[in-house]
């Protein structure tokens, strides 16, 4: 612990924007798969995931931009209401930045169940902003992609503390 | 005072703000096409490329389906084309009488109309919203407000073209609304999307309806050619509480089922 927060400050930021580049590109390219029947009910939102991940890790956060322009891609491959996830994501980093601090002082297993309600919140937002804008009904499946969400930032966070990672990220 | 950066809670607010200005740009004002069609138009190879293995792997998969299934499939097949081209034979002679009866009544032709033949792209994330990504658009003349039809029927109707691909809403989406005639008696009903199924609304409990009638479109919206199969109904219920009946239907398409699908230029086309 005592050496990761000292080589905290030392590490090079260009690898480091590499590394977010790459695994965002990845949730990216993960969500174009043609998912159908069960496993797109069960799908996470890997993009959001990443997001989430990076906004806790980086302590720096994650800019309101990125979260932006990400948002805005997501709604218009999904054809729903331009701005919808778009502001769920802003809405998502706020909130994992905000518990960026406390989240620190928790085991992984415990973090895990506090990024839950935030990914859920996050859904949700995204659900009722579309709902206002449009008045159609919304599948209320988000819960499904909470929780499996949940479990991928787990597997992203626990890969994130390998060594490989570690060394990977101060060099 | 102003010199230190906005703190997150503003900055949150400030982006909230444009996120809220897009969703009233597009909900109310439906300005945002141009938005959207570029970010589609950007994407459209990625998703092509990550799509590729996916399809090789079906063919592949097909490709080693068992002799023993596709003997059968091809008999069943080849008793479906008999049987088909009896239906045709007489559907020809129907079709000479029925042109020769417009000459008489001097009645303006149905138009021939072209059709695109184009597969499901994609599904969007959320199920119940019963729409489709289809991999075709404007590169193949496709419009908003086009039908949308397979070999058994009705799908849906294009509400968005994109350059490469289009967005399709099925009957079955709520707030989707089909102008359909009876086939046994001829009355013009609407049919209304039901999620997975459809129902029949405003229709009042005398009505002459019953399980087992087809509803066809009725074309005179303009923008359904007429005789294309809707739905069947499967049950008709008549409450004592209600001045109308509740009559519920299934698509007779394979809305969720068919992977090819026709979109009809039909030349009036009328947005959505």
């Amino acid at each position: 612990m005592n050496f990761d927060m000292q080589s905290f400050f030392r590490r090079d930021a260009r690898q480091e924007w590499r590394v977010i580049g790459i695994t965002l590109l990845l949730a990216f390219l993960l969500k174009q798969i043609p998912w159908q029947g069960w496993a797109l009910l069960l799908r996470p939102d890997f993009v959001l995931v990443m997001l989430l991940f990076w906004a806790q890790r980086r302590e720096a956060g994650i800019s309101f931009g990125l979260a932006f322009v990400l948002g805005l891609v997501t709604d218009v491959q999904d054809g729903v209401v331009l701005g919808q996830h778009a502001l769920a994501y802003c809405v998502g980093i706020f909130l994992v930045q905000n518990f960026q601090r406390r989240l620190a002082m928790f085991t992984l297993r415990h973090q895990a169940l506090q990024i839950f309600p935030l990914l859920l919140l996050t859904e949700i937002v995204a659900l009722v902003a579309g709902w206002i804008s449009t008045r159609t009904p919304q599948g209320g499946w988000v819960i499904a992609s909470a929780v499996t969400g949940t479990l991928l930032w787990w597997a992203v966070a626990y890969a994130g503390r390998m060594p490989a990672a570690r060394t990977a990220r101060t060099e | 005072m102003f010199a230190r950066a906005p703190g997150p809670a503003i900055r949150l607010l400030m982006w909230s703000a444009l996120c809220v200005m897009l969703i009233v740009l597009d909900a109310r004002f439906n300005a945002l096409g141009w938005l959207r069609a570029g970010v589609v138009a950007v994407f459209y190879p990625v998703q092509l490329a990550v799509r590729a293995p996916f399809d090789l792997a079906s063919e592949v998969s097909g490709f080693l389906t068992r002799h023993r299934a596709l003997q059968n499939e091809n008999a069943a097949l080849r008793e479906n084309s008999l049987r088909a081209s009896a239906g045709l034979a007489r559907l020809d002679s129907l079709q000479a009488e029925n042109e020769e009866l417009r000459g008489l009544l001097a009645l303006r032709q149905n138009m021939e109309f072209g059709a695109v033949t184009a597969e499901i792209l994609s599904t969007p994330r959320d199920p119940f919203s019963q729409r489709i990504m289809l991999d075709k658009g404007e590169n193949f003349g496709i419009a908003a407000g086009q039908p949308v039809v397979d070999g058994t029927g009705l799908v849906g109707q294009v509400t968005r073209a994109y350059p490469f691909s289009a967005e399709v809403t099925l009957v079955t989406d709520r707030g989707h609304a089909v102008p359909v005639q009876i086939q046994r008696t001829g009355q013009r009903v609407l049919v209304f999307g039901a999620g997975s199924a459809m129902e029949v609304r405003y229709l009042p409990t005398h009505t002459d309806i019953q399980p087992g009638d087809v509803l066809v479109t009725s074309g005179i919206d303009r923008v359904y050619p007429a005789g294309l199969a809707v739905a069947k109904v499967t049950r008709v219920q008549r409450p004592t509480d209600s001045p109308y009946a509740r009559v519920s239907c299934l698509p007779t398409a394979g809305v969720d089922k068919s992977r090819m699908l026709m979109v009809l230029k039909t030349p009036g086309g009328v947005r959505p």
